[in-house]
């Protein structure tokens, strides 16, 4: 053996322990110091009542209340419409664009084919300072539909969407396509999807009631480093995790992040001919409205079309600040469709905390994509592949599936083998094994099926992807178990023992030459 | 990129993104620690004064490659502080004690495993820079560029110590294997 990979072993293997009192010790010079310079930040900067009255819904209105009165009394000095008489539409766009923050709820509603219509609800908060955030919901009303895609490549088992009805509970309705199983195992498969389903409406009926508690996703903009992060909050926790993308520099902001800016949206609204709608009442303010109708008139938060197009929105007559703004489109070919924001809330500050991704420890990094040689590459984690493998050793004693796409049926069987027959407790847990290794298959098979994309275009045949699953065992702890590429010199590789790093090409070709043990 | 928002976080005096950064990179850096002053308490500290530093120069603070690379180069360079500080002790391989000693409870110390003992008695034997370069290497994953960088030293310099090491090394699990 050579000392290079003596020592590369021994470095492997090498480990420490440490306990609390340890890590308490470490950490404790470090925690004060912070202390003392979050101390001194809120000392110098907010008032610290922000970050605890934003934690709390009904806190959130209060302090909304507050705010927008402030801002009302701002805008008796600002020189608005004092005696409430009319809105000065000159001055809308102008006292809209000097306010900092804006948050707002934001309805889509769009046609879904022969489905009815889904709505899709987000709440934006935008800051000048801090970027965008948009938090999206479970859409209510209508109808609550959610897509899953259970792929396990070669026995072409995809379930491609179900719909929950309106209520939670309700029965659900699965569509099961391309599935050219044998029959016993399709409906084995199907037996367990309806469980999950189970499973995922008594999640739904754990979040509440009113379905702007079940938030779907987050998504947050950070212009000053070009960053765009989502955070995933799907029903089945085994797929909640968060990616990155980081833009070019020299990459424009996608069209629909410059939709989000609702001040944008007045202003150039107004730069068009706009006809006044006269006065109104909107949840108890008075309002007046105007209507700006026609084609292609290019503005956020729809895209140009050239559809008719009608634009309404009304504005609190006390502040001259928007209080609703809806966008119509009229489309031959997609149906009819539109944006309605409201619940708007204009503030002078805002907590940043509302800006920073909240990340639960259990949530994992699903992708990244980063520039890299003047182009955009999109590196996969691979934690749920990880995770999936793991679990299949554990039911094995450290065999891995002799391939990805039968890892389910492997692990169902081997459950079988180790834990007998069927109990409500075994089902239950059997459900949690294929979710695991589902996601772990579909995974791999995104991987080799999907092309790499480069800047939009393809670069390669594949992902050079390389499974080895029927030779490497748990306790070959340095041998390559799985690997595929990043760019075009790196891979990433995941070995016996289930550790993952980036090598190169040159450093692949050796690892993958090594004898197993 | 987590790391980014983690020291952005840590920027705005978050303890628990302190924890997590500290929680993701401790055993990396207390064993290149450990092996490269073959001293648990002394390793302890380093970690730790790298850690109060770094939260001192939060301000400033701007990650431009990897958290990891950048905490480990830390290390590595107040380890090499330390390490002319004992030039003059002796030192005591049995201060890096294996996880099966009675002696060890993870609670009050930190507690290596046999490897690691192993891994601290073989670079042991070698000059504290080969010893650098090869855990920087091999544990921490910098390459030989950025401990060129992180030395001021030129590259050959670093393939040099690198493969001196290697060669030693040889010769210490040869004497080991008889």
């Amino acid at each position: 053996m050579k000392p290079e990979e003596n020592i590369r072993r021994l470095v492997g293997r090498s480990d420490v322990a440490t306990g609390s009192e340890v890590d308490r010790r470490i950490l404790v010079g470090a925690l004060e110091d912070l202390e003392k310079l979050r101390q001194t930040k809120l000392a110098g900067g907010r008032p610290n009542v922000w970050r605890t009255i934003m934690r709390s819904r009904i806190t959130k209105l209060a302090a909304a209340a507050v705010i927008i009165i402030a801002v009302l009394i701002g805008m008796y000095q600002f020189g608005g419409s004092i005696d409430g008489a009319s809105v000065v539409w000159g001055q809308v766009a102008e006292r809209v664009g000097r306010i900092p923050v804006v948050v707002y709820r934001r309805t889509v509603i769009q046609p879904q084919g022969g489905l009815g219509s889904a709505i899709d609800r987000q709440v934006v908060y935008l800051s000048s300072e801090y970027g965008i955030r948009k938090d999206e919901y479970h859409g209510g009303g209508l109808s609550c539909r959610d897509e899953v895609s259970i792929d396990t490549s070669d026995h072409k088992i995809r379930v491609h969407k179900f719909d929950f009805g309106e209520r939670p509970g309700s029965a659900a309705r699965v569509e099961i396509k391309d599935s050219t199983q044998s029959p016993k195992q399709g409906i084995e498969i199907d037996e367990y999807f309806k469980l999950w389903l189970e499973k995922q409406s008594a999640e739904r009926g754990k979040r509440g009631k009113n379905s702007e508690d079940w938030l779907k996703s987050s998504w947050y903009i950070f212009p000053a480093e070009n960053i765009w992060f989502i955070v995933r909050h799907p029903l089945s926790p085994k797929h909640r995790g968060y990616c990155f993308c980081k833009l070019l520099a020299d990459e424009k902001i996608p069209q629909w992040y410059e939709g989000m800016d609702a001040r944008e949206w007045i202003k150039q609204a107004l730069s068009l001919d706009y006809k006044e709608l006269g006065r109104d009442n909107i949840d108890g303010i008075e309002v007046e409205g105007v209507e700006i109708r026609g084609r292609n008139l290019g503005i956020p938060p729809l895209p140009r079309r050239n559809d008719e197009m009608v634009v309404r929105f009304w504005v609190d007559i006390e502040t001259d600040l928007p209080v609703r703004y809806e966008a119509v489109v009229f489309s031959e070919p997609l149906g009819d469709w539109a944006i309605v924001a409201d619940q708007f809330q204009w503030h002078e500050e805002v907590d940043p905390s509302i800006f920073e991704p909240n990340l639960p420890g259990d949530y994992f990094l699903a992708s990244v994509t980063v520039p890299k040689d003047g182009q955009k590459v999109t590196i996969k984690e691979g934690a749920e592949l990880l995770d999936g493998l793991r679990l299949f050793a554990e039911l094995t004693d450290g065999r891995y599936p002799s391939s990805m796409p039968v890892a389910i049926v492997e692990g169902c069987k081997a459950f079988t083998k180790k834990h007998g027959g069927q109990t409500e407790e075994l089902s239950e847990k059997r459900l949690e094994i294929v979710e695991t290794l589902a996601s772990s298959a579909l995974f791999h098979g995104k991987l080799v099926n999907s092309p790499k994309y480069v800047a939009g275009k393809p670069v390669g045949k594949d992902n050079d992807v390389a499974y080895y699953g029927d030779r490497v065992r748990a306790e070959d702890a340095d041998s390559v178990l799985m690997r595929w590429k990043i760019f075009d010199n790196e891979y990433r590789v995941v070995f016996g023992d289930l550790t993952a790093k980036n090598v190169s090409a040159k450093d692949l070709a050796k690892l993958e030459s090594l004898p197993l043990e | 990129m987590e790391d980014k928002l983690l020291v952005l976080r840590c920027k705005r005096g978050d303890g628990d993104a302190l924890r997590r950064i500290y929680e993701k990179y401790k055993r990396d850096l207390l064993i290149l620690a450990v092996a490269l002053l073959k001293d648990v308490s002394a390793a302890e500290d380093v970690v730790h004064d790298v850690f109060v530093s770094f939260v001192q120069g939060l301000g400033k603070f701007r990650l431009t490659g990897s958290l990891k690379g950048y905490l480990a180069t830390c290390v590595a360079n107040r380890a090499r502080n330390a390490s002319k500080a004992k030039r003059h002790q002796s030192v005591s391989l049995e201060e890096v004690q294996p996880v099966s000693s009675g002696l060890n409870n993870p609670h009050q110390s930190v507690v290596c495993n046999e490897e690691l003992r192993q891994l601290s008695l073989a670079t042991a034997e070698l000059p504290y820079e080969q010893r650098e370069v090869i855990m920087l290497h091999l544990q921490c994953g910098l390459s030989l560029k950025a401990i060129a960088n992180l030395q001021g030293i030129s590259v050959n310099t670093v393939k040099s110590r690198y493969r001196y090491g290697l060669d030693k090394l040889r010769a210490f699990f040869d004497e080991a294997e008889k």
